[in-house]
């Protein structure tokens, strides 16, 4: 009968005692069993069943890691599974131990009451629900990988020492494997991750897309440009938003990060593997100067070593993990600092980027305006991009820039046909959206090692704005012209219609002229100083890198790329002026009638656009939170006309 | 495309001062005394281009062209370490050799003689560049050649470059010693009819104020034609600055100059440079801040052009400022000085229209070392510079009024059958006094209409 009762224990059910739905019971109503010896045996049975789920449960996804050779099941595979059985046997080890001592006990003693053996076993009244319901939630959640880890670890968090103990030996041999993943990751750059259970995975392409296409939303929100998110990209120098796409390689995939794992550190744990990585990949490439071997060599040991010391501790210990993290990541981040910085000379580089993408050479854009002009009047037509790469180069090399090597880094580009036929229908009904400088954009190859630098999140930033730069600039190029014409007469005074317009020309040519001051100068140079500074005062690749982010977030802040409403409003300022020079330019003097009409429409909506803009500056100008737009407001209102016009350019 | 800029040296006073800008252009981008490249400036990425040209033999050749009606300063310069930098076509002498005998109607009927010759060496620079932005003119307004050859040169500089600018550097006399030329204020009023209607940008070089700011700044006792014309040369490199180091605004001529010139006859711009002093100490005392620049550029003292300071019951004001800052800047401290120079109202500007204060940061050439870390170059339109004009229109008067030295005048044809020319010239520049003393008011432009309609 006891027998019986510990074959039940251990799951195997029989004569006496049954499975049904509820689980193992004793079968009812047996005469040799009373009413109350039932409910007892009823309550140890509850053990038995528990422990028959759990061998089951280790029988079917412990045996195999082949969950992808059986697609019919569910798809609960992978390593950390297999850890998870392991652990779980491990425990229930102890329960079989008990079920031994008893057997021995009942061997030498055959009345050996059944309250003896419930009084054994009570400890696993209190751990088996617990575990049961731990891989309940693994089995319901459809737990993957480091995600295991994650519900062990909540769970784990139990009053109880005994359960708690279970639960961390469970948890210290899936520790195990995250260790011997994160070596391997942290110290060779490899991912042996056969079924995609860690934290850090290759970069899917369709996640960049939908976090493009997120950001993209996000600018159309803006009632006053900047929405929540976007001050946070702002404010945070842009992680969050970076960190998916880093070098578009590798990125840590959320679900799977287990939560006492924190960001900082796992991103961290990100950067240290992608630099391993990066660095066996393209050895060959690295100048004979540095020693063979990865990164870590020199001290590869040392951090291996700490590893490993660290996974037998019994229960995980994120304080010591994430000072051994930081270690290794300081490491890595000062020899990428020496090779990107010292070697490939980075600052050399980010001055290539203000001169070409910030329109530093300005002369050389000139030249570029100058010779591309005919080619981007026009709608593109599919010869456009190469054309115009051929006018940028021979613009370079008009300027006297010779350095053909890094010329032919940088790359015009023309969005294709097909995209800019579909604009028309969805936006406005205006023709001029379709000039090839509209759709100009800027590209440049990095040179290794820079574009773990240099990502091509960061460039598309940079193209960003080198498109607001050139189109304020040739507007102002296009005022200029208009001058030229203005001064033709200096004889006499001009007749009062006459004057009029020359008015209206200085008013744009002031109002952008001090836009590119602001632009230049309060934005650019002073950011590009407090970049330098950033960097001259570090030793740290990250740190470098993080203050160019926020250098790029403070560009498009305050170059109002970021806010919809100024940014608008430019744009709008930018294509009057354009459509004003291009009338002067192809008016005969006098006007005509219908250019006089258009003229004044011009005029109008000038003074409309210069007042709404006159608004926006002022009006939030209070907000000490954005000082940029008071520095722009200073330098349209110096002599404070704009106030005394009533904030309004263009009339007299 | 370059935009490149052809230099016309005109007459003693433009030959001197364009030899020192060509001395300074040619030590900034360490270029020999021969046109030849020194070693150590081989790697610049300066552009040498608007302002040189290189030969086959790679010697650098100023796009430059000497011109005089009497041989002293042009042989001074053929004698001087720098002679073979020139290319010996584009110097020009008149053959009789005589001069203009600081007769206005002299140089400008010998310049009409001389016309084809002249305009054969302009075609020739003209053509040999690739897209030539405009002309630079150097001369002075009081002799004969300088200012009756540079008054029809600028005629027919409009007539045959039509789409070109022309910018001078202008040298107006000194007031304040007595002049061996005694028909100076003839020679300027003329002159000043040519600058008003044929020039888009004039610089007015004052000796007055040059040779006080030699006297009382730098401690120069006697100053020397080098000496001041040093400071000359220095404003003039200073003002193509942002030409000729590849910066991020003002790479051309009409950059540079438009934004200061909001009205087509006002242009007449004033120079003002800091530091001019040559003791080395003060510099050092501690570090010259982008405030202090502008501020100490706002000083009457450091301006080029002598205008009596703060005249009583006048709000004369600033038409528009661009001050070029070169050096060792902090960027992020622009704003700030240019908030503090509002908030004191240190600058005075007009009424009628928007105006600022603009801040060019430009490189330095590293070639030059000077004891100032920090220097600054303000180009300023004035409505103050009308004094200047109402000067010389007051000492025109006087003359004119007794019908002095007349003669020399009348012998030549322009003034043969009539002195219409002198009062034209004069009408034109009481206009212009009046339009810069107009341009005071908040009124200005409906003032330019009504003129219009009086006309």
């Amino acid at each position: 009968m006891l027998h019986e009762l510990l074959l039940a224990l251990k799951g195997h059910y029989g004569g006496v005692f049954n499975h049904s739905n509820d689980g193992i019971t004793v079968v009812p109503g047996l005469p040799f069993i009373h009413a109350s010896e039932e409910v007892v045996l009823n309550q140890l049975c509850k053990l038995g069943t528990y422990y028959k789920d759990f061998r089951d449960f280790i029988q079917h996804y412990g045996s195999g890691l082949l969950a992808v050779h059986q697609p019919d099941t569910d798809d609960l595979h992978g390593l950390y599974m297999k850890c998870l059985c392991q652990g779980l046997n491990n425990v229930l080890e102890d329960y079989r131990q008990v079920l031994l001592e008893i057997e021995q006990d009942i061997l030498h003693d055959a009345h050996l009451p059944v309250s003896h053996i419930a009084c054994r076993l009570q400890e696993f009244h209190l751990l088996f629900p617990v575990l049961a319901t731990t891989i309940d939630q693994v089995v319901s959640h459809k737990a993957h990988g480091c995600y295991i880890l994650d519900i062990l670890y909540k769970n784990a968090t139990f009053g109880m020492p005994g359960v708690k103990n279970a639960l961390n030996r469970i948890l210290f041999v899936c520790h195990g494997l995250l260790f011997k993943q994160l070596s391997a990751w942290m110290l060779h750059g490899i991912i042996s991750d056969p079924y995609n259970e860690f934290f850090i995975q290759r970069a899917q392409h369709g996640l960049d897309v939908t976090d493009r296409q997120a950001e993209s939303d996000d600018d159309d929100l803006g009632i006053m440009g900047l929405t929540g998110r976007q001050l946070q990209k702002v404010h945070l120098g842009s992680e969050m938003e970076v960190t998916p796409h880093d070098t578009g390689q590798f990125c840590i995939a959320a679900g799977l990060l287990p939560s006492y794992i924190p960001v900082r550190v796992a991103r961290k744990i990100l950067f240290v593997g992608e630099s391993v990585q990066m660095f066996e990949r393209d050895k060959h490439k690295i100048k004979s100067t540095h020693k063979a071997g990865t990164i870590m060599s020199s001290r590869e040991d040392e951090f291996a070593a700490d590893l490993q010391e660290l996974s037998k501790q019994p229960e995980f210990n994120s304080i010591g993990f994430e000072t051994i993290i930081d270690r290794i990541r300081a490491h890595a981040a000062e020899y990428l600092w020496m090779l990107v910085c010292e070697e490939a000379d980075l600052r050399s580089e980010l001055r290539i980027l203000k001169d070409y993408f910030l329109l530093g050479r300005g002369e050389l854009y000139l030249a570029f305006i100058d010779q591309a002009q005919h080619l981007l009047r026009a709608p593109p037509v599919s010869t456009t991009e190469h054309d115009v790469n051929r006018a940028f180069q021979h613009a370079a090399r008009n300027v006297l820039i010779d350095n053909d090597a890094l010329l032919q880094r940088f790359h015009l580009t023309i969005p294709k046909l097909a995209k800019e036929k579909k604009k028309p229908e969805s936006n406005s009904p205006q023709v001029e959206a379709e000039t090839g400088w509209s759709g100009l954009g800027l590209t440049y190859s990095v040179r290794w090692p820079l574009h773990i630098f240099f990502t091509p999140s960061i460039l598309e930033k940079y193209n960003r704005i080198f498109r607001f730069l050139l189109a304020v600039r040739r507007t102002q190029l296009d005022l200029q012209h208009c001058w030229s014409l203005q001064m033709f007469n200096k004889a006499a005074f001009v007749s009062p219609a006459a004057s009029a317009t020359w008015q209206l020309r200085t008013h744009m040519a002031f109002l952008v002229d001090n836009l590119q001051y602001y632009l230049q100068v309060d934005v650019i140079e002073s950011q590009y100083k407090i970049l330098l500074d950033k960097v001259n005062a570090t030793k740290d690749f990250e740190a470098a890198k993080i203050a160019h982010e926020h250098f790029l977030a403070s560009l498009l802040a305050q170059s109002f790329i970021h806010m919809k409403t100024v940014f608008t409003c430019l744009h709008e300022i930018l294509e009057l002026c354009s459509v004003f020079c291009r009338l002067l330019v192809a008016a005969d003097t006098p006007l005509s009638a219908r250019d006089t009409q258009q003229l004044e429409n011009i005029t109008l909506n000038f003074q409309r656009h210069s007042s709404l803009l006159f608004r926006i500056l002022s009006g939030v100008r209070s907000q000490s939170g954005r000082p940029h737009l008071a520095q722009l407001l200073l330098r349209l209102d110096f002599n404070k006309f704009f106030t005394i016009m009533g904030g309004q350019f263009g009339s007299t | 495309m370059p935009r490149e800029i052809i230099t016309l040296q005109l007459g003693q006073c433009g030959n001197q001062i364009g030899m020192e800008f060509w001395k300074q252009l040619c030590a900034e981008h360490g270029i020999s005394p021969e046109g030849i490249l020194e070693e150590y400036a081989t790697e610049g990425t300066d552009r040498k281009d608007v302002f040189f040209y290189q030969a086959d033999d790679e010697h650098y050749i100023p796009r430059s062209v000497l011109l005089d009606l009497e041989p002293r300063v042009i042989n001074s310069i053929m004698n001087s370490p720098y002679s073979k930098l020139y290319n010996p076509e584009n110097v020009y002498l008149s053959s009789h050799g005589g001069g203009a005998g600081n007769n206005w109607a002299s140089g400008y009927a010998q310049a009409e003689r001389l016309y084809d010759e002249i305009f054969d060496i302009i075609d020739r620079e003209a053509d040999g560049s690739d897209s030539l932005e405009g002309f630079v003119v150097c001369h002075s307004i009081a002799g004969g050649t300088g200012s009756g050859m540079g008054s029809y040169i600028l005629e027919r500089l409009n007539d045959r470059f039509p789409k070109k600018l022309t910018q001078t550097y202008s040298v107006f006399p000194n007031v304040d010693e007595i002049s061996d030329v005694v028909v100076q204020p003839y020679n300027s009023l003329l002159t000043l009819k040519r600058l008003t209607q044929n020039a888009d940008c004039v610089v007015v070089l004052d000796n007055t104020a040059l040779n006080r700011i030699a006297a009382d700044r730098l401690h120069i006792d006697t100053p020397t034609f080098t000496q001041v014309n040093q400071l000359v040369s220095t404003v003039m490199a200073t003002s193509t600055a942002t030409l000729r180091y590849p910066g991020y605004m003002n790479n051309d001529l009409i950059g540079l100059i438009a934004s200061l010139i909001p009205t087509p006859r006002l242009h007449f711009l004033m120079t003002g440079y800091t530091p001019l002093t040559t003791d080395s100490q003060v510099a050092s005392i501690r570090k010259t801040t982008v405030l202090d620049v502008m501020r100490r550029l706002l000083q009457p003292k450091n301006m080029m052009v002598s205008t009596p300071t703060q005249r009583l019951g006048s709000n004369h004001c600033y038409i528009s400022i661009l001050n070029i800052i070169q050096g060792e800047v902090d960027p992020t401290q622009v704003h700030k000085s240019l908030q503090r120079i509002r908030e004191r109202k240190l600058a005075q500007f007009i009424p009628w229209g928007p105006a600022s204060i603009q801040v060019a940061l430009s490189r330095k050439s590293p070639y030059i070392q000077t004891a100032h870390r920090v220097s600054g170059l303000m180009l300023a339109n004035h409505t103050n510079i009308s004094h200047l004009f109402d000067r010389i229109l007051k000492q025109y008067d006087k003359l004119r009024k007794r019908e002095a030295f007349m003669d020399q005048f009348k012998k030549e044809d322009i003034f043969k059958d009539n002195l219409d020319e002198f009062d034209d010239s004069r009408e034109s520049l009481q206009q212009l006094v009046d339009e810069y003393n107009a341009a005071t008011r908040p009124d200005y432009l409906t003032w330019g209409t009504q003129q219009a309609g009086v006309v």
